[in-house]
């Protein structure tokens, strides 16, 4: 025998699914948002996403090399996706270095200084958007109107629909079509609900994401809109929703483990997101919602654990 | 109808590429018969260097109440009784026999005639009624019967049910939940009358008056064999279940029959259950229809080599693996049993033993990267014990004993799925195999 | 430039508060410690490691000045200056010298002598791969060299050299805690006595399979033929379950084991006066 036998612990299979693989096919299911973004809003909205996804890259790759001293992880596509994500939430006629301050918060402060891949609790491309909304709420409020046909978008700025709803303005000059096609004012990524949805049944087929966390959203925004009387249906193509329910909440890293756990997360997610949109003073509340409750994330894989298959004994076992 | 187990499981490739065909491997020249193939105290040698054996003598006795004897694979002289090689380089005593060309020619001709006189499907169908629980014990444990799917406990004291803990129904294991591995769907399909005759000897032995076996749905063949060889006369079942791994699993299984669950550290007994492997029912019929002890057994040879020599064998107990017709691919691992949870070996003179089901050949390849837990979930989803993988296996790493234990590491089966599943590669099962061992110290 | 006014001075007052309401609390809350237990307990090495047999290096300074004496508080990780000052602090004269100890490596299975025949692919842990097989030699006792060991190091003493894939003790890192031992999942590292003038005389093999079995795999393996036993003027060599053992309260660390040892198996930290042309 010339050969050296190969030995190591059972098993000795492995799933076809990686890492690597499920953020690929996240990407892949990006796709569609992306064509919508670059098709309503044209170059400006291609500028953001290059920016967007270059800074996430490099500051990866500048703090894994040079401050942490670590392999390089970046071959790993977590932050290409965060850039994407992080582009898709932004309007698309934000300044460039604007991005690039929320690229560089959203990688270096969200997700490495936790420790990187795995260890960070809040969704890195949330906390690099409600960073820059904070910071420069101004540029972050104004929303590019939408030129359909990949043209240069001329600079047309008006109100969204959520911002409408707030001021007790009527949204109706926009179409329940002109919602779910993308006609309407908003960031690149959420203003196609059709895009979205593609997207949503790529993930589920390819059992990158369950339905547990979309659905359980879905729930708590019905739950609260009913109460408060408010056409759901309307709710849930307008404004940030699809984009974060199917993208940003079901995101492994701050999501809860268990399928009870997502569920009560889900729902809750959209609860709040219900209660800021109808009484709090935000027009959009999705990014906080998740926010939120990625913070209860720890508290709730501590408390939701699964059920045992045999129930623990009451005496402690002896070590 | 409840088909299945409830928590976790996953569905890894079948692989179910081996013939279904059972060929006789031929018998070794030089035999090597470890003591301890067995749970519970090694065999005591009932032989010395120099002896002359017959195969199927014995060699062995049992030394305790939980232990088995040991009888001749081939007829010989016995060489020593020396330290060998197990596949996984631990050595172990050994009783070593070695043929000369007429003893070899003259077993291989018996072993011929005694496999062609086993037509599939007669049956003598009278020997359950004629022998006592007593008698069908005895000859089991004369027999050297074990557990033939991997846990190798010895069959007579199994069956040796106290009647305090009257069980209600005898499951038989026809599941092969791993991949790769065909030995019991081969056996099912060739022999099924002996199969159930089988069963009925063991549960005439142990005073069990309701039997079902349990089949994956991808062994259809071998479930309508065995439904086709069932009479009225005994209260056996044929039972299908989903395709999932580990619905062997001994609790997976006695949950998917019989719906109740086994209570942690607990035995199938107390929820009024014994399980026996497909196999294991197949030996106690030799043993006690024919009295061929155990000394030979179904292997697969399958995995990643030559399509045509992906095949079941009967081969004879001590044939070193490198006596078995394979080609090694590239970059060799050979596991002994299943992919999931055989062990891998490191010795190609190691000897097949009682428990050696197959031997799965694979080709490792590069060792993909490791990377950190994200967080998804798949190994929980996968654990069919409910239990935290990702956390058991850190504390583990950690060195928290304590941790480990109130996180429920007793009750791991070390089968694996949470290691298969796991998206970043992350040695899971490793870990909380270490924490499980030293809890149990 | 009023905003800025009355943004410093609501913010400094606030800070006040804050502090303030600190200081009460801290006053409040304070548990009366003796001053010298957190003298002493910054004369230690902070390692909290365990050796001393207290629960941290703060328990161990409880307990000196309980105890107000030195007699049986000893930390190995200490440095003599440090234990004479907390001596001073205590008031009491300096503890005696007691014995140092020093972990040693029982094994000396080196990749010229053990040929490393299988290859692993599994976790980089001794403890994983011990309970998945033998290891990457054939030899199922001997170091695996994964470096479990160095990592329960907390004071540095010990690497993996990489040429020979044995752990290696520096034994002037080395405080002798036993952190090492209790980690190896085949126990081959021994806490023994640093000896006089740093001499010491040890068995460098774990292996208890027959002699001929076990030089099968290593070539610097006891066979247990007894030579050293029999040489040895002060009786302090027992073969026992295949296997030579040196005890070290009966070593005077002569070094005539070691020339007369058919494999080299015998490992010392001085070159013998007998040069043993095994090794």
């Amino acid at each position: 025998m010339s050969e050296l036998l190969k030995f190591s612990p059972s098993p000795h299979i492995h799933t076809s699914r990686t890492t690597p693989g499920a953020m690929a096919h996240v990407l892949i299911a990006l796709v569609p948002a992306v064509f919508c973004a670059l098709y309503f809003f044209g170059l400006p909205a291609l500028w953001v996403m290059l920016v967007s996804v270059s800074t996430c890259v490099g500051t990866e790759w500048l703090i894994t090399k040079y401050m942490l001293r670590r392999p390089l992880s970046i071959n790993d596509y977590s932050a290409v996706l965060t850039g994407v994500l992080l582009a898709l939430n932004l309007p698309s006629n934000l300044p460039l270095w604007m991005v690039a301050v929320g690229a560089v918060v959203a990688i270096g402060i969200a997700k490495m200084a936790f420790g990187g891949l795995g260890c960070n609790i809040f969704n890195p491309a949330l906390v690099g958007r409600v960073f820059l909304f904070i910071s420069f709420s101004a540029a972050m409020s104004i929303w590019p109107l939408p030129d359909a046909g990949f043209g240069d978008a001329d600079g047309a700025t008006g109100a969204t629909i959520l911002s409408l709803v707030k001021m007790g303005q009527s949204t109706a000059e926009f179409t329940p079509q002109d919602m779910i096609l993308g006609n309407m004012g908003g960031s690149m990524g959420e203003v196609s609900a059709v895009a979205i949805l593609i997207g949503l049944v790529y993930l589920l087929v390819t059992k990158v994401v369950s339905w547990h966390i979309p659905g359980a959203i879905l729930l708590g925004l019905a739950f609260i809109d009913i109460m408060a009387g408010y056409p759901v249906g309307i709710d849930i193509i307008s404004g940030g929703f699809l984009l974060g329910a199917v993208f940003m909440a079901t995101d492994y890293v701050t999501s809860p483990m268990t399928k009870r756990g997502m569920l009560f997360y889900g729902f809750m997610i959209g609860v709040i997101t219900a209660s800021i949109r109808r009484w709090g003073i935000y027009p959009e509340g999705m990014s906080f919602a998740i926010l939120i409750m990625n913070g209860a994330t720890p508290l709730i894989n501590r408390y939701m654990r699964p059920s045992r298959f045999s129930p623990k004994q009451r005496k402690e076992v002896a070590v | 109808m409840r088909n299945t187990f409830k928590k976790g499981g996953i569905h890894p490739e079948a692989h179910k590429e081996a013939s279904r065909g059972i060929e006789l491997l031929k018998l070794p020249r030089k035999a090597v018969v470890p003591l301890s193939q067995h749970i519970g105290a090694p065999a005591r040698p009932v032989v010395s260097k120099g002896d002359k054996v017959r195969r199927g003598m014995l060699i062995a006795e049992n030394s305790a109440f939980v232990s088995a004897g040991l009888h001749a694979p081939i007829s010989g002289t016995v060489a020593g009784i020396v330290p060998v090689a197990l596949p996984w380089g631990k050595s172990t005593q050994a009783i070593v026999i070695e043929a000369d060309e007429e003893e070899h020619q003259a077993d291989t001709e018996l072993r011929q005639e005694y496999w062609a006189n086993m037509i599939p499907g007669e049956s003598d169908r009278l020997l359950s009624e004629r022998l006592s629980p007593e008698e069908i014990r005895r000859k089991v444990s004369e027999a050297g019967v074990v557990g033939l799917g991997g846990a190798t406990f010895p069959s007579h004291v199994k069956l040796d049910v106290k009647s305090e803990a009257r069980p209600e129904i005898l499951i038989i294991n026809g599941c092969e939940c791993e991949p790769y591995l065909m030995c019991d769907d081969a056996l099912m399909c060739a022999y099924p009358g002996r199969i159930v005759e089988g069963v009925e000897l063991m549960m005439k032995a142990a005073g069990i008056g309701k039997a079902v076996i349990a089949v994956e749905d991808n062994k259809p063949e071998a479930a309508a064999s065995l439904s086709a060889a069932l009479d009225s006369a005994h209260d056996i079942s044929v039972r299908v279940l989903k395709t999932k791994y580990p619905q062997g699993g001994e609790k997976q299984l006695v949950e998917a029959v019989t719906g109740r669950r086994i209570g942690s550290g607990k035995l199938p007994a107390s929820v009024g259950a014994v399980v026996h492997n497909i196999a294991t029912a197949f030996a106690v019929w030799q043993a006690v229809a024919t009295g061929q002890p155990l000394i030979e057994r179904v292997v697969t040879i399958t995995g990643d080599i030559n399509p045509q020599e992906r095949k079941n064998y009967i081969a004879a107990i001590g044939t070193p693996f490198n006596e078995m017709p394979f080609t090694l691919p590239a970059s060799p691992k050979i596991v002994v049993g299943g992919p999931m949870m055989g062990r891998a070996a490191v010795r190609l003179d190691a000897p097949v033993m009682k428990g050696t089901s197959g031997l799965t050949i694979l080709d490792a390849g590069v060792k993909p990267e490791v990377r950190a837990c994200v967080r998804c979930g798949a190994c929980v989803d996968a654990c069919p014990m409910g239990l935290e993988p990702y956390l058991i296996s850190t504390y583990g790493r950690l060195r928290m004993w304590d941790d480990a234990s109130a996180a429920g590491v007793s009750d791991c089966l070390e089968c694996g799925a949470c290691s298969y599943s796991c998206p970043s590669y992350r040695p899971i099962l490793d870990y909380i195999r270490v924490a499980k061992q030293r809890c149990k110290r | 430039m009023q905003t800025v006014i009355y943004t410093i001075v609501v913010l400094g007052v606030l800070g006040l508060v804050g502090a303030l309401v600190l200081y009460l609390t801290a006053k409040r809350f304070h548990v009366e410690e003796d001053e010298r237990i957190g003298r002493i307990e910054d004369l230690l090495p902070g390692a909290n490691c365990g050796a001393c047999g207290r629960n941290g290096c703060h328990d161990f300074a409880c307990a000196c000045v309980e105890k107000g004496s030195l007699e049986d508080l000893v930390c190995p990780g200490a440095s003599a200056g440090a234990m004479d000052s907390v001596a001073e602090i205590l008031g009491v004269a300096p503890a005696a010298d007691r014995e140092r100890f020093v972990a040693v490596l029982k094994c000396n299975g080196a990749c010229a002598v053990r040929p490393r025949v299988y290859e692993y692919d599994g976790a980089e842990s001794c403890a994983v791969m011990d309970a998945v097989g033998v290891g990457c030699s054939g030899c199922a006792y001997g170091c695996l060299g994964c470096g479990d060991c160095v990592g329960a190091c907390r004071f540095g003493a010990l690497s993996i050299n990489r040429e020979t894939g044995l752990a290696e003790v520096d034994p002037q890192a080395c405080t002798g805690c036993g952190a090492c031992a209790a980690e190896c999942p085949r126990r081959l590292l021994e806490m023994r006595p640093v000896g006089r003038r740093e001499r010491r005389v040890w068995v460098a093999c774990s292996n208890r399979d027959k002699g001929a079995v076990a030089r099968k795999v290593c070539a610097a393996a006891c066979i247990a033929c007894g030579k050293c036993s029999r040489e040895c003027p002060f009786e302090a060599i027992d073969v026992s379950g295949n296997l030579a053992y040196i005890d070290a309260a009966k070593c005077k660390t002569c070094g005539k084991c070691i020339g007369v040892c058919p494999t080299g198996a015998i490992s010392a930290t001085f070159a013998p006066a007998v040069v043993n042309e095994k090794i």
